[in-house]
């Protein structure tokens, strides 16, 4: 080419590139170098990712004892991932996904010991940070959620549990862990005062519109519902009514899920043959629930369940250990559907394994200033050595 | 609102000078604010862009306008012939010149095709294209490759 380009649209042509070329490219010279680990352009970048690439979706199910990971396009063919181009993510089988954020995975692994280890990884750069220890130990139930706060540009995890010693069933202090300030600080907000819920095992707390959110009741009554959520940005915890016909189901039917982008849904069960999904059209705006979906099942032995939504629209269900796409005809207020596999779309994918929880991916160089960072202050974050890592990645990203 | 008929008058470093329809001028933003300014009245000197990158991109601009009715996909095609024509030497002063006359669906286009080019390539490689000076010691190149060997088996 010719002596310069002007520096100014060096990121523009950069932001187009895949994360592996450009991880690649640092050594060109020092001024890639400091333009590729610049934390603006690694925002910019993502932003050039998340609307142009294909989504990835992370399907965590359960093998045996632990757990089991497998990769997928989140396109028409539902196409399996299983190149090395994306590296090297397939956790051990004691290793649970929390949630994933801009190309940050967090993951809960366990140990012997009862302690509470966190890791943020983001796969296509092959970074991983494990977090330090909360002060709270010996915790039962436990609702984690892993979100961005976009005001302070920081990532956040939220802890709400139960200790174990506490028989009168008191929610401890939630935590709240910052990575840009790389510790965990008790919060003085509680939980709204009056409402209780179970710990989730498993389940990620839907992250939409800067909260955190899951399902409560009134104490002492599981048929009085609301939707409990934390903002990350004013930490403090929030209500949002559900549809009259929601609040007063059973607790335990009800499950929730993030909504496109921007809101939040909740199926329930009724009867073990029939199936309701609400979406809240307009996220915070209670007249806006909507049910979108009524779904009855004759024939089926085993209720599929709505693990989520894809980037079509369309609902996804594991259906016993496969995975089904649903057309949802937003034209159309309510759609009754009987259920006999032939609406369904089966994605020619068998688990053979419970499917527990699906999480939304996109590659990103999210973490890569953090790792220098890493290494430039020592201890501060606690990169991970690959050789470390070895021990509970398998090196593989095929499950089958 | 000035008619669509006033010609703009366009003047290249080497002295070519090139009458062009509002319409077509106004692609550029950089020229945009100019008439918006009432700065446009006399030649416009562009003092990095050379005659024949000025042609085609009044050439893209041009095709552009016209194609304002045409469906998205066409319009994807025509992009996409008008920049497989343009050699790397060519694309690099069209993205210079879509940088200073801030045309940004021709700078998008430039620059995703040179994203294109060059995303398989090493970085010995990216230093001959856009002829950069290693400005590394061989122990700081060695430390950031051997951090990240694994992004240099070359599958993109």
């Amino acid at each position: 080419m010719s002596d310069y380009l002007p520096v100014q649209v060096i990121p523009e042509i950069l932001k187009r590139l895949p994360v592996k070329s450009l991880v690649r490219f640092r050594s060109v010279c020092k001024t890639w170098n400091s333009i590729i680990r610049d934390p603006s352009f690694i925002s910019t970048h993502l932003q050039s990712s998340l609307s142009n690439n294909t989504p990835f979706l992370l399907i965590q199910s359960v093998k045996g004892i632990g757990f089991e990971f497998s990769w997928h396009y989140d396109n028409d063919g539902f196409d399996k991932f299983n190149q090395l181009q994306l590296p090297v993510f397939h956790c051990g089988s004691d290793s649970l996904v929390i949630g994933s954020v801009n190309g940050v995975i967090c993951a809960q692994l366990f140990s012997y010991d009862n302690s509470l280890n966190f890791v943020l990884w983001n796969p296509s750069i092959q970074n991983c940070i494990s977090l330090p220890q909360p002060s709270i130990r010996d915790v039962v139930d436990l609702n984690i959620g892993f979100g961005f706060d976009s005001k302070t540009n920081d990532y956040k995890l939220l802890l709400v549990g139960i200790g174990v010693e506490d028989f009168s069933g008191n929610w401890i202090n939630p935590c709240l862990f910052s990575l840009n300030q790389n510790c965990w600080k008790t919060l003085t907000a509680t939980i709204p005062p009056n409402y209780n819920f179970d710990a989730a095992y498993g389940a990620t707390l839907p992250f939409v519109n800067g909260a955190f959110h899951w399902l409560g009741f009134q104490t002492g009554n599981r048929f009085s519902n609301a939707i409990m959520g934390f903002d990350l940005s004013t930490e403090e915890f929030m209500l949002i009514s559900l549809p009259e016909s929601l609040i007063g189901s059973w607790y335990g039917s009800l499950s929730i899920f993030k909504y496109g982008e921007s809101s939040i849904a909740v199926q329930r069960l009724r009867h073990g043959e029939l199936y309701e999904l609400w979406v809240m059209k307009e996220y915070g705006v209670v007249e806006s629930w909507t049910k979108v979906l009524t779904l009855s099942l004759a024939t089926e032995p085993r209720f599929p369940k709505v693990m989520g939504f894809r980037k079509n629209g369309q609902v996804l269900h594991a259906h016993n250990t496969k995975m089904a796409s649903l057309d949802l005809n937003s034209q159309q207020m309510e759609t009754s559907l009987d259920l006999n596999c032939r609406q369904m779309e089966f994605h020619g994918v068998e688990f053979g394994a419970e499917l527990l929880s699906v999480h939304s991916y996109v590659e990103s160089l999210v973490l890569l200033d953090k790792a220098v960072d890493a290494h430039n202050e020592g201890d501060v974050h606690h990169s991970m050595d690959s050789s470390y890592l070895d021990e509970w990645s398998g090196g593989e990203v095929d499950v089958a | 609102m000035a008619s669509t008929l006033k010609k703009i008058i366009l003047k290249s470093c080497d002295g070519k000078i090139l009458e062009v329809e509002e319409a077509v001028a106004v692609q550029s933003q950089m020229i945009k604010n100019m008439i918006e300014d009432d700065c446009a009245n006399e030649e416009i000197p562009l003092p990095d862009i050379t005659g024949e990158i000025l042609s085609m991109i009044i050439e893209y601009c041009k095709m552009h306008v016209d194609g304002e009715n045409n469906s998205n996909n066409e319009l994807i095609a025509r992009d996409a012939d008008f920049i497989t024509r343009v050699d790397l030497n060519t694309l690099y002063y069209l993205i210079v010149a879509a940088n200073f006359l801030n045309v940004k669906s021709l700078l998008d286009l430039t620059c995703q095709r040179v994203a294109d080019i060059i995303k398989g390539k090493s970085p010995e490689e990216i230093r001959l294209t856009f002829n950069i000076k290693n400005d590394f010691t061989p122990e700081e190149e060695e430390e950031i490759r051997k951090k990240n060997a694994w992004a240099f088996d070359y599958k993109d």
